[in-house]
């Protein structure tokens, strides 16, 4: 049982600091982030995965920001952007799956869909505007994921 | 980016004669203007904060896209005078020394003549006027171009992403605009939601005519290469200019985008007749959503606030818009070409 958390603590270890030394630049690694899901979700052929994969990837990220948002030293100001972000967030989600007074997004508009959320992400200052302790917060949960 | 200042450099150095066969003289006799410049330019771009996205799976930076398009424009305005600033972060040697990380470009009559790196003296464009003041060659028909993020209306923002302290906002932009020109013929915001009432009033009295976004901007930015028709006529009206801009960037953002695409011009000989009534409701707004802690994702059509006075506010404006694909504003057929947020 020891060897087992001793192996536990050591590979989170390596991977957070893997994760810390390749993400000098944590805003552009999230945008990263979200245009691999983009390229999958157009390689995929499948309108079910392809949903699945949005849908995994919308839960994934506001769960993150979830997580960041509970954090101690978060900065105050970025507490109200961090909720903004998820409330458009859970949005999509719901519009993903026609949840929430939503029409589902069709079958054959996943693609353009995927490109919307990666459109409105980057061109919004949500992700932009969050301090760096924030966006390294949200990149470190989501690759550790 | 280096490939580009790098480039630039180089051909700086070519035409400046600065060569193995050459002694070295200043470069601004090597290239003697061909004609009085008829018009001036100034283009102020911001990277002084994360300007990735993306375009069919391919990473860009926007900031670098704007200088390249400055570029190309600045060598094809052979009647014209440009200045390119590209604000770049802001490093300190040891923390302490400034290092000079900004720069300019001078060109004029399609001709590279100047160029230079400097480092900012505030948040605003004190430097950049400066600059500007002491090398410009005309003061006529002067057309200004801003790519950066959104310029906050609130003065709490922090806006610098290497410069920690100062704030930079619509007043401080408006303010600055002056210091360039008393009267700019046409200020253009490639930015995100800087079509609300609170900047356009602040520029009421320095511009003739604006474009900008009152909805999100994609970081491809608006297409400016319209202003070259000054070639033809450096005389001729800004907002002619103005809408030029306007469709062109609307036909390509409508056919590549997702999200809503809206572009106003703002006739402000018109708009500063009423633009203090518009400002007003969205003043009591602001303070709402301050006492309330509440910040709005994304903007909305200003008319919706209570009180707004929506039988002004079409005056001196014109909207290219197109609703979103997705999202809760795809229904939204129509807008005003105000934003409030």
């Amino acid at each position: 049982m020891k060897k087992l958390t001793l192996f536990t603590f050591v590979l989170g270890l390596f991977l957070s600091t893997a994760a810390v030394a390749q993400i000098s630049d944590p805003h552009t690694a999230f945008k990263k982030h979200i245009n691999e899901v983009v390229q999958q979700v157009e390689q995929t052929e499948s309108a079910e995965e392809k949903r699945a994969l949005l849908n995994n990837s919308l839960t994934d990220l506001v769960e993150t920001i979830e997580q960041v948002e509970n954090k101690e030293n978060v900065p105050a100001e970025d507490k109200a952007q961090l909720a903004a972000f998820k409330k458009d967030l859970m949005d999509k989600k719901a519009e993903l799956n026609g949840d929430a007074g939503f029409t589902q997004v069709p079958a054959n508009q996943l693609n353009n869909f995927a490109n919307f959320v990666q459109q409105d992400i980057e061109q919004a200052d949500r992700v932009v505007t969050l301090s760096l302790t924030s966006a390294l917060l949200i990149v470190l949960i989501l690759l550790l994921l | 980016m280096k490939s580009v200042h790098s480039y630039h450099i180089l051909l700086l150095l070519i035409v400046a004669g600065i060569s193995a066969c050459t002694s070295v003289k200043p470069i601004t006799a090597e290239v003697p203007p061909s004609g009085n410049p008829e018009y001036s330019l100034i283009f102020m771009i911001h990277g002084d904060a994360n300007y990735v996205f993306h375009e069919e799976g391919n990473q860009k930076y926007a900031d670098q896209e704007a200088l390249q398009n400055a570029f190309d424009i600045a060598l094809e305005a052979t009647k014209g005078e440009v200045f390119i600033f590209h604000q770049e972060p802001e490093n300190r040697i040891l923390g302490l020394l400034p290092k000079k990380d900004r720069f300019y470009y001078h060109y004029q009559n399609g001709i590279l003549v100047d160029h230079g790196k400097y480092s900012p003296t505030d948040a605003g464009f004190d430097q950049e006027a400066a600059i500007y003041q002491a090398k410009a060659q005309t003061n006529k028909n002067q057309y200004f171009f801003y790519f950066g993020h959104e310029i906050p209306v609130t003065d709490s923002a922090v806006y610098h992403a290497s410069l920690s302290g100062p704030s930079f906002n619509a007043r401080e932009f408006s303010n600055d605009l002056s210091k360039f020109g008393e009267s700019i013929k046409l200020t253009v915001l490639s930015s995100c939601n800087n079509g609300n009432p609170a900047m356009i009033r602040q520029l009421a009295d320095k511009t003739e005519a604006v474009v900008a976004s009152p909805t999100e901007l994609h970081l491809s930015y608006l297409d400016v290469d319209s202003v070259l028709k000054l070639e033809a006529d450096p005389n001729q009206s800004p907002l002619t200019i103005a809408e030029q801009i306007a469709a062109t960037s609307f036909d390509r953002l409508s056919t590549t985008m997702y999200t809503p695409v809206s572009i106003s011009v703002y006739d402000l000989t018109l708009v500063s007749e009423y633009v203090d009534e518009l400002y007003e409701p969205y003043q009591q707004y602001l303070e709402q959503s301050k006492t309330e802690g509440f910040i709005a994702a994304e903007s909305f059509d200003c008319s919706t606030i209570p009180g707004y006075p929506k039988e002004l506010s079409s005056k001196g404006v014109k909207v290219f818009y197109r609703p979103a694909k997705f999202g809760k504003t795809a229904r939204d057929k129509s807008h005003s070409g105000w934003g409030c947020k």
